[in-house]
């Protein structure tokens, strides 16, 4: 494996502050994108919830979730983007807080997942088929899975970062640039689950 | 050894052994694709009772989507993030290996990260694309040449009409910003690359994987619903309209990752002294198309997504008996809908405003209204997507803000007209087959224009609101305008993307009869649409019989036209003359590198630098 | 010798053009409409007219700057020296376009909306002289007249579009909704239209004001049968309404 020096490491010799800008601006965009699907997620919600029709926001026997209980599901996401920053600012405990991270997005991603293993507002209708009652129950499943979707790839980043943390022989200096975009895309999940706990706060 | 240096025959072919990279393409890709697919199919398929419409969805979409994935994992998209994960990144020799570096013809069968070769890739697709969309069309208007729909069944004519008005719409969203926003935009702008050339592979292969599952929808009983697949009929549609909800979703993920990569790199990557006031004009107005872009698709994907879920585990977005509501998916389709049209139509005006300045040797008029025209169109166009539910009885009290909003639309149009008209006016033409385009452009985008108006109007919209009418008027701006861009776009960079002159005859043989068979095509649908025929009807009253024959007729012409073209096309790429460096004599920068353009665009030694914009033609030269 | 047979040819075309729209216009701008069909279609017909003529002088105008260059700024044969004037910008006439078609966008919005406040103006179900009931079904129409006393119900199928019977000159409130699907309850003659939507219940009001059958059709596309969607509005006097509303509760 050949070995670089910081004017060559790139296929086409662009400096680790142009990549590393450049890499920041693309996720941006990015969160632009995700941005539009959560607005849009949110639209729906109150979309439905107001038009009610047929009176059918509220399922049938009355179970939803707690306001609380969406809270929980995305507190995780406000740790991760604090304590990321916080490291990013202090590097000597960023090996530390990158596994806290992982650690702390692991049991938010079982508490997601246990939310939606045990949601009651699901039965069978006659033919056999799964029916989820009324549209609060639709965009709730539709809002917990975007959240899980948040997970994966927050998670998979935050692993990411402890591995390299570790191991990787890199740029220095891009690599800070890596650390503070992903801190971006941590801001982004804490802000977008913010939205999304706040919506599932106005049940009825 | 990884110095760069310009020469690319002398330089030795990177040979990275070890890795995987070399092993994988387009064929490991299929097979992996097809495996994972198969796999999940009968995997699944053991487990569910297949009788139920709601299991036999589950199935198909997750089989379709396992395909799509399979099929990244067998071309190698996935290498790169994972070697980041394990902190091991690409070394770059591999890097040069991805970009296709010395690997002749096989490069355009591999996850290659050159934008050159992409930008070939995506022409390839768009043309092949539009060679399906056409077909359909054709087919389409065979079968209403007479009353009677004697040609096909009511159930295939649907899903002819869908699936040509959705196999067009992704062809024309990809059409300009794919081929030339890829190739040629990169060059024009002095950069070496895209921003991120992996993601640049990713965007490409993600939409190719798309393809499949749009053509499946024909093994799965088509698709009843046309391309706006409305709710709550497209919930209750049979399987083939989980191929349709699956082909968006995948194109949504193509179309966001294909936007960021284009807006990062005209923000980031532009030559030295290339001021914002200095940018070529093509690529203002594809920057601005794909920036619209970006936050548009998601709330189509949104929808698709929330349609998926009402046909698999029972949720119930559209279904009114269960809270749910068509109306929201109106909202979330056009809220993506209407911007979508003019991601179509900038691009195409962008390669027209590229183009006239060089044909008429003149600088580009009132270039800052140009870019406010382009803005103007892109920012209103978010607040517009209700005149399509004007008659949908959704709150009559905002018709009026809407009508106001999408009037207002003509203003930044007319601007786009000034900057054209202003450019043409003392101009001496030079009448090449892209000059000829302009003008087709400009008589089309006035009649597409003017009738467009009218479907603003809520009095006019209650009479011409899904008729024939409404058709006629978007193919003329879609098709008579974008697309009679991109075609100039072709003849004007076919030099530089082939090193061949495009077949000067056979591209004027094909322009007439396209553009003239066009007229006659939509003028025979003006007049049916506003004498009350409405749209995607597989049969009509007789009083329409006469209106709908010219219109075959025309689609005849056009049909053969567009065969001339891809015959000029593909024989031009292989026996056409040898282009000289620079045919029309244009100042860009994409015509001050050679054919075919080395690796890096531009030595390193000679990066270009910009000391004023591209249009000062002046009195001397040539 | 080559300006001339060049100029010519475009005043042919454009000749030909003139005479071209000005023939498919009387279809197209309506010009060739029934006057007084319903109660809204007058307005209708002559904001579409209007707006025609406002679109057509603005359609020559752009037409004439368009042919204008081709025809008398064109390049001298044999002249490869000669360059343009190389206008960058023109502020008067950047202003022009800009405030010329906001004036024209205002205007065309004063109308619209006064227009359109009147075409969708509709009265309470409870003072409306005849209400009808319009229900669309995956592929046809079912119609119910409250002067019926609510039924029979007139369904039509694919193959035997309905008839639906209404009074000249007097108001009729249709109230429209769906069961299944998206449909379009359109009637081209009268200018009107409404979507039949699942869930909605949407309203629209007119008067017919002239004898005659006139077609009706489902504009959005609903499925299999949707171009057989069909069905006929027979416009017949007062009278005659109230012996078919007779017929109707006698069956």
């Amino acid at each position: 494996m050949a070995t670089h020096t910081d004017s060559q490491f790139h296929v086409h010799h662009d400096s680790p502050e142009q990549i590393g800008r450049r890499e920041r601006l693309g996720v941006r965009l990015l969160i632009v994108a995700d941005g539009a699907f959560v607005f849009g997620m949110i639209f729906s919600y109150f979309y439905l919830k107001n038009l009610n029709s047929n009176n059918g926001w509220i399922p049938v026997k009355g179970h939803t979730f707690t306001a609380i209980s969406g809270w929980w599901a995305i507190a995780p996401f406000v740790v991760v983007a604090i304590i990321h920053r916080l490291a990013v600012r202090n590097r000597s405990i960023f090996g530390l807080v990158s596994i806290l991270a992982v650690l702390i997005l692991a049991a938010g991603m079982y508490y997601q997942w246990h939310q939606m293993a045990t949601m009651k507002f699901m039965h069978t209708n006659d033919a056999g088929d799964n029916v989820f009652e009324g549209a609060y129950a639709s965009n709730w499943v539709l809002l917990a899975g975007a959240n899980m979707f948040h997970y994966i790839l927050t998670l998979f980043i935050a692993l990411g970062l402890a591995i390299r943390h570790k191991r990787a022989h890199v740029n220095a200096t891009l690599e800070t640039w890596r650390q503070r975009t992903a801190g971006s895309w941590f801001t982004w999940t804490a802000i977008s689950g913010i939205a999304l706990a706040l919506t599932t706060t106005f049940i009825r | 050894m990884t110095t760069l240096d310009h020469k690319t025959t002398t330089r030795p072919v990177p040979n990275p052994k070890k890795s995987l990279i070399t092993k994988l393409n387009m064929g490991t890709g299929i097979i992996l694709g097809v495996a994972f697919a198969f796999g999940t199919y009968y995997w699944l398929k053991s487990g569910q009772d297949m009788s139920r419409p709601n299991n036999v969805n589950k199935v198909l979409i997750v089989t379709m989507f396992m395909w799509s994935l399979g099929f990244m994992i067998g071309i190698g998209a996935f290498i790169g993030p994972f070697r980041w994960l394990i902190g091991k990144d690409l070394t770059p020799e591999e890097e040069l290996y991805l970009a296709g570096d010395g690997q002749g013809i096989k490069r355009y069968f591999k996850y290659c990260t050159d934008h050159k070769v992409v930008g070939i890739q995506y022409l390839v697709g768009v043309m092949t694309l539009l060679g399906v969309g056409g077909t359909m069309a054709m087919m389409i208007r065979t079968n209403l040449a007479m009353p009677g729909s004697k040609l096909v069944t009511p159930t295939v004519y649907n899903s002819l009409v869908g699936l040509h008005g959705i196999t067009m719409i992704i062809a024309m969203i990809i059409v300009a910003t794919g081929p030339f926003g890829n190739y040629i935009m990169p060059i024009m702008i002095g950069a070496r690359d895209m921003a991120f050339p992996r993601l640049n592979a990713l965007s490409w292969w993600v939409l190719f994987t798309a393809i499949p599952v749009l053509c499946s929808a024909w093994f799965l009983g088509g698709i009843p619903t046309g391309w706006v697949a409305y709710a709550p009929l497209s919930v209750q549609a049979g399987p083939g309209m989980n191929a349709f909800l699956c082909t968006i979703i995948i194109f949504a993920v193509s179309t966001a990752v294909a936007g960021m990569n284009i807006t990062a790199t005209v923000v980031a990557m532009r030559a030295k002294g290339m001021s914002w006031n200095r940018v070529p004009i093509f690529v203002v107005g594809a920057t601005i198309s794909v920036a619209l872009a970006i936050p548009a698709f998601p709330t189509f994907m949104l929808s698709m997504v929330q349609t998926g879920l009402d046909r698999t585990i029972g949720t119930g977005f559209y279904d009114a008996n269960m809270g749910g509501s068509g109306w929201l998916y109106a909202h979330l389709f056009w809220i993506m809908g209407h911007p979508e049209v003019y991601v179509i139509l900038i691009p195409g005006v962008a390669v027209l405003m590229e183009i006239l300045p060089v044909f008429v040797r003149k600088p580009l008029f009132s270039y800052g209204a140009a870019i406010a025209g382009f803005a103007g169109i892109a920012g209103l166009s978010a607040f517009v997507w209700a005149h399509h539910m004007y008659m949908s009885g959704w709150l009559p009290m905002f018709n009026g803000p809407f009508m106001v909003t999408t009037e207002m639309i003509s203003i930044p149009t007319g601007l786009i007209f000034l900057v054209m008209l202003g450019t043409l006016w003392q101009g001496r033409p030079w009448m090449k087959l892209p000059m000829l385009s302009v003008y087709a452009f400009l008589w089309n985008m006035l009649i597409g224009g003017i009738t467009g108006i009218y479907l603003s109007d809520v009095p006019a919209d209650n009479y011409l609101h899904g008729s024939m009418y409404v058709t006629a008027h978007f193919h003329y701006t879609l098709m008579g305008s974008a697309l009679t861009g991109a075609v100039a776009g072709l003849a004007y960079w076919f030099p530089k993307m082939t090193g061949r002159m495009l077949n000067e005859r056979a591209g004027y043989i094909s322009f007439w009869l396209v553009q003239v068979g066009f007229q006659v095509l939509f003028l025979g649908m003006f007049v049916a649409g506003s004498e009350g025929q409405p749209r995607r009807v597989a049969d009509y009253a007789h009083m329409y019989a006469h209106a709908d024959l010219i219109s075959t007729i025309g689609a005849y012409s056009v049909g053969t036209g567009f065969i001339v073209l891809l015959w000029a096309v593909v024989h031009s790429w292989r026996h056409g003359k040898i282009a000289p460096m620079n045919p029309w004599g244009a100042k860009t920068l994409e015509w001050t590198v050679p054919y075919p353009v080395p690796l890096t665009n531009f030595p390193d030694d000679a990066m270009p630098v910009v000391t004023s914009d591209f249009y000062g033609y002046g009195k001397a030269v040539k | 010798m080559q300006f001339k047979r060049g100029f010519k040819l475009a005043l042919a075309l454009g000749l030909t053009t003139v005479a071209l729209t000005s023939c498919s216009t009387a279809k197209l701008n309506g010009f060739g409409y029934p006057k007084g069909v319903s109660s809204t279609s007058n307005t209708s017909l002559s904001l579409w007219q209007g707006a025609w003529i406002t679109a057509g002088v603005v359609g020559v105008f752009t037409l004439i700057l368009i042919l204008w260059p081709v025809v008398f700024h064109r390049r001298k044969k044999g002249d490869t020296t000669t360059y343009g004037k190389q206008t960058r910008y023109n502020l008067p006439a950047e202003i022009a376009y800009t405030v010329i078609p906001f004036l024209i966008v205002a205007v065309l919005f004063y109308y619209t909306a006064r227009d359109e406040s009147r075409i969708t103006k509709v009265d309470s179900v409870a003072t409306a002289p005849h209400n009808i009931h319009v229900n669309a079904i995956q592929w046809s129409w079912q119609f119910t007249y409250d002067d019926a006393a609510a039924k029979p119900t007139v369904t039509g199928t694919p193959g035997q579009p309905p008839v639906l019977v209404v009074p000249l000159g007097e108001k009729v409130l249709y109230t429209i909704n769906a069961n299944d699907v998206d449909h379009g309850f359109w009637i081209p003659a009268f200018m009107i239209q409404m979507q039949a939507l699942p869930g909605v219940t949407n309203h629209i009001e007119f008067a017919a004001t002239k004898l005659g059958t006139f077609p009706g059709r489902c504009n959005i596309l609903c499925g299999r049968d949707h171009s057989l969607m069909l069905f006929s509005v027979k416009v017949v006097t007062p009278a005659e309404y109230q012996s078919y509303i007779s017929s109707l509760k006698a069956a």
